[in-house]
């Protein structure tokens, strides 16, 4: 007869702590020993004749206990997912919502035909050189901030600012000497459009980080004071509108680096900071895709504007026009994306949810059930969200042309095309995001690039052919192929997706 | 004695704090003729060092398990790590990868109990990632496919591994083994300290060189995996899987060993449960320095104070000294308990709080942590040590050689270790340790006790756990291991 009660770890109903079915005998004998019952504690109090003995006799019953199992995570919203990513796109439409009422933003407005182009040219040249730059530099930190190393996340954050700070700089340098050849632009319109090169350059870089740590609202504070401080000297102050811009946006870059920074230190803490080689090669050769899907992605956006106000250049002074009407209707479809640009952010958190669901529940003896069930997801997923989006676009452009923004029959086309391009683009960043998350950024690199000459090649024909304003359809081309090519490179890999996700985390 | 020796550890020296770094430390500063190169295992590259290195440490390498973007060894020199990339084609995979991945895998997976193919099948890995990338050989679609055609068999059919588990496991797999890439380099013994994974690079050495390798064990490896496991969320097929892997390195590592030491006869009894041969096992003791450790009466304070020295996660059972000083604290209100040790996890210690705010025991916890013991020790009454798993701990040693009394649970080698000269609890047993403490400090003749466990305590261990008498036994069994290798080898 036993001289004591049994010691919790022989109880599965135990409130004492999580039960968990051992090994083996061995496991149980050792969960005695802590729980007080030692060899001579076996014998003298229990009758065995040792604490294995005493384990080989209650290992059966507990064997076949059920373990208390950690509570399951709730299934996410997906509203709440949506408007999660939504604000990612908050900054941007600060932007558009100042440039429809007061006319004018951190950049663009009511320009003189040749400030205006120079401005355009440095704001597409500032996302299509530090794109890559961003994507390569969320890639590595957003690696380390996951295994809550923020000291390397913030080096890492250092790194590749240092080096987009070097291209600005050295890009900048050799288009004024370019310009100083070749005379392209006038001396003030370079100034400006190397000012504005710089300044959202470092915007961007800056805004990146914030981004990578999900400080969503900080880029859209630092945002919301630059356009504060171009409303402000233009207005009260009456500066003119390129020297209100240039303020604000120095205002903005400086909130946004000031932010990032604190953010970065606030996290790293007092973890102490170690040495750690640059390793430049390695990094550039696993970095690469990144790179290349960070300028493309870029080009893909504003290849058909450049291609626009290039168009049609012979009786201009300057090789490029600035084209008001053209700009227009992109902005207010960049409203359309907007809207349904959360989409790909609640996804992602969708994708993560129904791995977590299937994996449970599906034996590794049956893999191919798992991963047909994960493209079943992904392809009902795209299915109702294409018409969707479609509709969602279709109200904004109705609504735009009874509000009278789109007044004309050419920005009314316009805005119809490039809406018509922007859900393509949404499923192309989610499979951008699935395969990043897989950890197959080489995937990415061929469809970006075909959808990047899709779009210049269509774009440049049509815009030389018929009209500037024809461009637009090679965004739409550009798009399409950039949705379907990243589709089908997704639709492939969700073929052994049980092989990339184990890939992906290990 | 002009010996080399690759010390290998596994979450320990010189990285983490604890009672196996202290003896590491120990052994490495008493034998100054010994050069020592160390390979740390370290749980990420973010650890920092918290051990000054004596001059005759020629060399530390940390190898991070975790936190690392890719598993295996990432080269100053991206071209040679470029080379083997290019050099990993899916040809050479099936050809040279495959056929020792799959010996592996059996090996581990016990289907296959022989150590002896297991560990040609590692040192087969070893040499082929000589010139072949680790990541993409253990990320590629081959070796997906072998690990789930051998890990679907290995599991009973009633509990079949799921996709979930599959994926757990072969990620840690893919960590685990990335040992197998980094190059061990020639030496005259490798001492691993900890029977477990420390002890890879000691068998591929035996293999290649024929090296002596001797493994040290404080804490029995598998034991305290089996008390990790019971802890964990992970699934039972995971935990399962991570336990075979574990017992079929720790057999393989017992199997090549020339000498296993241990700490007493406990942690033989269970050495020998796990595989060791007993022909094999000596048994050193830990040993502690009598002339830093030394009783200082003076320093005493008045209030009743009770200390302890340790890290503060699960094994430590600091929960359970937190339940007991609140039975203490009803007979002496004014009682002291002084904790002192790295917070070394934090939803551990954020429970510890919760036991804090539950029994008000903010006036009788004071926490801290000092890398100065032989300070600490004498500013308290009795010692009290309420771990539910140890081997040999050093605090208690210390704690003798200042001349306190000690309270501690009845598990590893500490009832060998005291003797009659301390009194012991039972373990994860509040009443139990709150009746050995009482009987300390509020007991009819408790001072008397306390005088006299002091003073018997303190000639214990002044006999038999000094860091000479410890230190001594590694330096004849370095001797011994190199002499017997010299007779042995075919160049002698």
């Amino acid at each position: 007869m036993p001289r004591r009660n049994l010691p919790d770890c022989l109880n599965p109903n135990s409130p004492a702590a999580p039960w968990r079915v051992p090994l083996d005998e061995n496991d149980l004998a050792v969960r005695l020993e802590t729980d007080g019952v030692t060899e001579t504690v076996a014998r003298l109090d229990f009758g065995f004749d040792g604490t294995l003995a005493m384990a080989s006799q209650y290992y059966p019953e507990c064997a076949v206990a059920s373990e208390t199992l950690p509570a399951a995570k709730p299934a996410p919203s997906q509203w709440r997912e949506h408007l999660k990513g939504t604000v990612f796109a908050l900054p941007l439409a600060l932007c558009s919502f100042c440039m429809l009422v007061f006319n004018f933003s951190l950049w663009g407005g009511d320009l003189s035909a040749g400030m205006a182009a120079a401005i355009a040219l440095g704001t597409v040249a500032s996302f299509v050189m530090t794109g890559g730059l961003v994507q390569a530099m969320a890639w590595q930190g957003l690696f380390y901030a996951g295994s809550a190393d923020f000291r390397m996340t913030l080096v890492t954050c250092r790194r590749w600012c240092t080096y987009g700070v070097a291209i600005l700089a050295g890009t900048s340098v050799a288009a004024a000497i370019g310009n100083a050849s070749f005379r392209m632009l006038e001396t003030p319109l370079l100034a400006t459009m190397l000012a504005f090169y710089v300044l959202l350059g470092l915007m961007w870089l800056s805004s990146g980080i914030l981004y990578m740590l999900e400080e969503h609202l900080r880029v859209s504070a630092a945002v919301a004071l630059g356009l504060a401080v171009v409303v402000l000297l233009r207005w009260p102050l009456g500066l003119p509108l390129v020297s209100s811009q240039i303020g604000g946006l120095v205002c903005a870059d400086i909130t946004a680096f000031f932010l990032a920074w604190r953010c970065l230190k606030a996290r790293a803490g007092h973890e102490p900071s170690r040495k750690h080689p640059q390793m430049v090669g390695r990094t550039l050769y696993f970095s690469a895709p990144y790179l290349v899907y960070g300028v493309c992605y870029y080009l893909l956006i504003f290849i058909d504007r450049v291609l626009a106000w290039t168009a049609q250049t012979e009786s201009a002074v300057t090789p490029v026009i600035f084209r008001g009407d053209y700009e227009l209707p992109l902005d207010i479809a960049l409203i359309g994306f907007i809207a349904i640009v959360g989409w790909v952010h609640s996804s992602m958190v969708a994708f993560y949810a129904r791995v977590q669901l299937e994996q449970p529940r599906i034996t590794a003896a049956e893999a191919g059930k798992f991963n047909f069930a994960m493209q079943a997801f992904y392809l009902w997923r795209v299915i109702y969200f294409l018409p969707v989006a479609y509709l969602v676009c279709m109200i904004l452009w109705i609504a735009a042309v009874q509000a009278g923004f789109l007044a004309t029959p050419l920005t009314q086309r316009i805005a119809m095309i490039a809406l018509l391009g922007y859900p393509w683009l949404a499923l192309g960043l989610w499979n951008v995001s699935l395969l990043f998350a897989l950890s197959i950024p080489s995937a990415v690199v061929l469809p970006v690039v075909a959808a990047v000459l899709a779009d210049g090649a269509t774009g440049y024909v049509l815009s030389r052919v018929l009209s500037y304003d024809w461009a637009v359809v090679g965004f739409l081309i550009g798009t399409v192929v950039f949705g379907t090519g990243s589709g089908l490179a997704v639709h492939r890999r969700f073929r052994r997706l049980d092989y990339f996700y184990f890939v992906s985390g290990a | 004695m002009a010996t080399s020796v690759l010390m290998t550890t596994e979450g320990t020296y010189p990285y983490i704090r604890g009672g196996v770094s202290v003896w590491c430390d120990h052994l490495v500063k008493r034998l100054p003729d010994v050069t020592y190169h160390i390979f740390a295992i370290v749980p990420s590259p973010k650890q920092p060092m918290c051990f000054q290195l004596p001059a005759n440490v020629a060399s530390c390498r940390p190898f991070p398990l975790w936190g690392t973007a890719l598993p295996g060894v990432q080269e100053a020199r991206f071209s040679k790590t470029y080379r083997r990339i290019l050099n990993t084609t899916s040809d050479v995979l099936e050809r040279e990868f495959l056929p020792a991945f799959a010996q592996v895998l059996r090996g581990l997976l016990g289907t296959d109990d022989s150590s002896e193919r297991l560990a040609s099948g590692l040192l087969a890995l070893h040499e082929f990632f000589d010139s072949h990338d680790y990541a993409k050989a253990m990320q590629s679609p081959l070796a997906w496919s072998e690990f789930l055609k051998q890990t679907t068999a290995w599991y009973p059919s009633e509990t079949p591994l799921t996709m979930e588990e599959a994926t757990i496991s072969m990620r840690w797999l893919a960590r685990y083994l990335a040992i197998l890439a980094v190059p061990v380099q020639p030496v005259d013994v490798v001492h691993a300290s900890m029977a477990g994974l420390a002890g890879v690079p000691g068998v591929l050495a035996k293999l290649r060189r024929g090296t002596p390798f001797l493994i040290t064990e404080h804490g029995i490896f598998l034991r305290e995996l089996y008390l990790f496991l019971s802890r964990t969320d992970y699934p039972l097929n995971c935990r399962h899987f991570l336990f075979s892997l574990n017992r079929a390195i720790v057999r393989m590592n017992y199997a090549f060993a020339d000498q296993v030491t241990t700490l007493g006869d406990f942690n033989k009894m269970w050495q020998l449960r796990f595989g060791a041969e007993p022909r094999k096992i000596t048994t050193v003791p830990n040993g502690v320095d009598p002339s830093v450790f030394q009783p200082r009466p003076e320093l005493r304070p008045a209030r009743p104070t009770v200390v302890t020295l340790a890290r503060v996660f699960p094994l430590k059972g600091i929960t359970v000294l937190l339940r007991a000083a609140a039975i203490v604290r009803q007979q002496m209100p004014d009682v002291n308990f002084r904790i002192l040790g790295e917070k070394a996890d934090e939803a551990y210690f954020a429970q510890c709080m919760a036991i804090v705010r539950e029994h008000n025991l903010e006036n009788n916890i004071e926490w801290g942590e000092t890398s100065k013991p032989a300070e600490e020790l004498p500013k308290a009454h009795l010692f009290c040590l309420p771990s539910i798993s140890e081997g040999m701990p050093f605090s208690i040693l210390e704690a003798m050689l200042c001349g306190l009394p000690v309270v501690a649970t009845d598990v590893g080698n500490v009832a060998s270790v005291l003797g009659d000269k301390g009194i012991l609890a039972r373990p994860n047993d509040p009443e139990d340790l709150a009746r050995a403490l009482l009987e300390l400090l509020a007991g009819p003749h408790a001072a008397e006790r306390r005088d006299y466990l002091a003073q018997t305590g303190r000639e214990r261990a002044l006999a038999d756990y000094t860091i000479n008498t410890f230190t001594g036994m590694f330096r004849q069994i370095y001797e011994e291991l190199v002499e017997c290798h010299a007779e042995t080898s075919p160049i002698a």
